[in-house]
């Protein structure tokens, strides 16, 4: 970010010629101007203060990492990639990698135009600011230009601000130029009709206690819908694999909001789209479930001793070569008449979704329905953990993980019913028990699948002996880690059952509702 | 954050001319790079145009009174800041004389740097003294311009004997030639068996070049005035070798 950011009413000749009255100037560079911002799509380096601009200095790529206030992260000369493993290791890797794990980087903005540089020099000739004249132009997908006004940019060094100080007051006070407050980041996006962080898979409505929970679940199912159809087009191109994980969970949360809240919409219809997204959500497993053993990849090598994690390869290609049918075939489903009837259909609905007051809660206020709703589903989540002892098989905690996401998500539903900080405290502790869960149910299927796939690997013959034995340790190692799990469960599962959570619970969800018994 | 040192015992060996072109190096290569001019004489603060001054001097900054980053200059180059000289500096023995455990002194000074830089470089008076010592504690690696005579080895061979009584294991010692006259027979000759004897010696020699004495002129590194000379080739290749002895850029 430059020091100053000022848009411009009269030429740059004229300013120039004020400039040189006052300042020694040396000309750094003229041309065109070419930077690219990139972020991940759902605004990781944005949401964490950051920006990264690759630009074309005379042919030569550089790509910067800055904080908002333009410190200096990490910089390269080389264009920008994909993905953080594709950056040569280094600092800017280092701070990429933390941040945007497996997302792609996407161009969010354009710029070209021209820019001329100007060193402001000290009577020892070194630099101590630097003076941008810009005028840029946004570029969009379609290769579209637009015009933004031209400015000027004021960039302070470490060690000068009383210098740039100096060139600002003159700026501001015999040029008379104005500060301008917004900077060329957030124009750029708003040339383009986007905002920074305008994509978010989180939810969080603001609903009122009294609104009617029709009303109320309808806005919910919008905001998923909303999501579902943002992560269509990343899907079909295969970006990265977070945009399928993305599209599931809309699908998973969608799912559980038509069956948890099945009283509030008319049933017959509500009957119909279950059906439809249960086959939305079914259609998108396999290449879900390809992506996950990808992105585990490297922590299943982390499992074999070092000399064995290169045997592993080869089952890697087996399992990119299943991702692209998989994909493929996926993007045949969403490319189908079902799915678009169901897209045309399902946006219908939630305009007009007719006969809310037949329903038996429609009409109600939503603060009495979600808090029912809520107690119900907890004290299912407590009962069936409860029930859990060392012996139970693996399908009880399975059945209490898929409960825990359905009391997850409709505490994320209807998060703004309640204080955010009870809230958000009973969240984190839920999540610490799915984390739990999650991981035993990954491991459980893992092992079982690993076997599976080796069997497939056989069929499709080829596959080196040492990448089976690979395989049969790797399912030896998993193995142990789900025993490991499944110790860990009781212990986690008290702190989340503990009193202090079960008070909170019976305050928020209980009280309010006559109904509850 | 790797901490380097331009260091030889003895002076007009090429060290400052290393440490500015190694740095200017570093920084292009897209490490952030900080350059603390150790010298009172203030060469390197005069290579990159600053004023050769620290508020509070070296005293402020021996006892911490001073946050070193507040006395960070930005050079003229993306990625490359200067703590520049003092002239002060001529008494920081005295100064760190007076600080509890002087010798670690520098390494507790320079520890909040980390955060900012990936790479430092010292540019060390010539002398053995307590800063010296005090560098050898704080740095990962001393590059040592060593000129190819007799006695500049001798030199070597001191330094080495004291990282050995110091028990400095960890400080990796990395000698390279420099001012290496092509026309003079002892220095071919030294030029060319030496390495073969002594393993941690870098293996490309930095020429004796006009280009490298017109920095002064120009006041800038090589790589802004004569960026295709062979000194500016030779620097960087050298900076190649040190960054790949030292690991920098692979965390």
């Amino acid at each position: 970010m430059p020091y100053r950011h000022y848009l411009l009413g009269e030429d740059q000749k004229s300013l120039l010629d004020r400039l040189v009255s006052q300042f020694t100037l040396a000309e750094e560079s003229h041309g065109s101007l070419a930077l690219v911002y990139l972020d991940t799509f759902d605004w990781r380096l944005h949401q964490a203060d950051l920006r990264l601009v690759e630009e074309d200095l005379c042919g030569k790529a550089r790509i910067d990492l800055r904080h908002v206030d333009g410190t200096l992260l990490a910089s390269g000369d080389f264009p920008a990639k994909v993905f953080a493993w594709d950056f040569p290791p280094g600092s800017l890797r280092q701070a990429l990698e933390p941040l945007i794990e497996m997302r792609a980087l996407l161009p969010v903005a354009r710029l070209g135009g021209r820019r001329d540089l100007y060193a402001v020099l000290d009577r020892r000739e070194k630099t101590v600011a630097r003076i941008e004249f810009l005028a840029p132009q946004v570029r969009g997908n379609e290769d579209n230009r637009q015009a933004l006004p031209p400015r000027l940019l004021v960039h302070s060094l470490k060690g000068f601000a009383p210098e740039a100080r100096r060139l600002a007051d003159f700026l501001e006070g015999p040029c008379g130029l104005t500060r301008s407050e917004t900077g060329l980041f957030d124009e750029s996006l708003a040339a383009l009709g986007r905002r920074p962080g305008d994509y978010s898979s989180k939810i969080n409505h603001g609903l009122t206690p009294a609104l009617p929970a029709g009303q109320a679940l309808r806005q919910v199912l919008r905001q998923l819908f909303t999501t579902l159809l943002a992560n269509q087009p990343g899907v079909e191109t295969a970006l990265d694999s977070e945009f399928l994980h993305d599209f599931r969970v809309a699908v998973r949360r969608t799912r559980t909001a038509l069956a948890q809240l099945k009283n509030v919409l008319p049933a017959r219809e509500v009957e119909a789209f279950r059906k439809e997204f249960a086959w939305l959500g079914s259609i998108t497993s396999p290449a879900r479930d390809l992506d996950v053993y990808l992105l585990d990849f490297p922590r299943f090598q982390g499992f074999l001793p070092p000399e064995a994690r290169a045997d592993l390869i080869p089952f890697r290609h087996f399992l990119q070569r299943h991702q692209r049918t998989e994909y493929q075939r996926l993007v045949k489903h969403l490319q189908s008449s079902r799915f678009r009837a169901l897209v045309c259909r399902w946006r219908d609905f939630l305009e007009q979704p007719g006969g809310l007051e037949e329903t038996a809660d429609g009409m109600k206020p939503i603060d009495q329905v979600a808090d029912r709703r809520i107690w119900k589903i907890y004290r299912r989540v407590l009962r069936e953990g409860q029930a859990i002892g060392p012996q139970s098989p693996p399908a009880e905690l399975h059945e209490l993980r898929k409960t825990c996401k359905k009391f997850r998500y409709l505490m994320e539903f209807f998060q703004s019913l309640y204080p955010a900080e009870d809230i958000g405290r009973l969240i984190k502790a839920l999540k610490g028990l799915q984390d739990n869960l999650g991981a035993y149910q990954d491991l459980h299927v893992q092992v079982e699948t690993l076997g599976r796939f080796s069997r497939e690997m056989v069929a499709e013959g080829d596959t080196p002996a040492e990448t089976l034995l690979a395989l049969g340790r790797l399912v030896e190692g998993l193995d142990r880690r789900q025993a490991e799990v499944r110790e860990e469960f009781s212990e986690r599962f008290a702190r989340f059952a503990r009193e202090e959570n079960q008070r909170l619970c019976r305050t928020l969800f209980k009280s309010s509702s006559p109904e509850q018994a | 954050m790797k901490v380097l040192a331009s260091y030889n015992i003895k002076g007009g060996v090429g060290k400052t001319a290393a440490a500015v072109n190694l740095a200017w190096l570093s920084a292009r290569g897209g490490h952030r790079t900080l350059v603390w001019d150790l010298d009172p004489q203030g060469a390197a603060t005069y290579y990159f145009r600053v004023k050769a001054k620290v508020k509070g001097g070296g005293r402020g900054l021996v006892s911490g009174r001073r946050a070193l980053d507040d006395l960070i200059k930005a050079t003229d180059f993306a990625n490359l800041d200067l703590l520049p000289a003092d002239f002060s500096y001529r008494s920081l023995d005295l100064l760190l004389e007076q600080e509890k455990k002087p010798t670690r002194r520098l390494r507790k000074i320079l520890k909040p740097l980390a955060e900012h830089y990936d790479v430092l470089l010292l540019d060390c008076p010539p002398s053995i003294s307590l800063v010296s010592e005090a560098v050898f504690f704080a740095a990962d690696a001393l590059l040592v311009p060593v000129i190819p005579t007799t006695l500049s080895l001798r030199t070597l061979d001191q330094l080495f004997d004291f990282r050995a009584r110091q028990q400095l294991d960890d400080l990796a010692i990395l000698p390279f030639f420099s001012m290496v006259d092509r026309r003079k027979g002892l220095h071919r000759e030294i030029v060319e068996q030496l390495p073969a004897q002594r393993v941690e010696m870098l293996k490309t020699p930095i020429p004796y070049a006009s280009e490298v004495e017109r920095m002064g002129l120009e006041k800038a590194p090589l790589g802004r005035f004569a960026a295709r000379c062979g000194a500016a080739a030779a620097f960087e290749s050298l900076w190649d070798e040190v960054a790949a002895r030292l690991n920098i850029g692979n965390p």
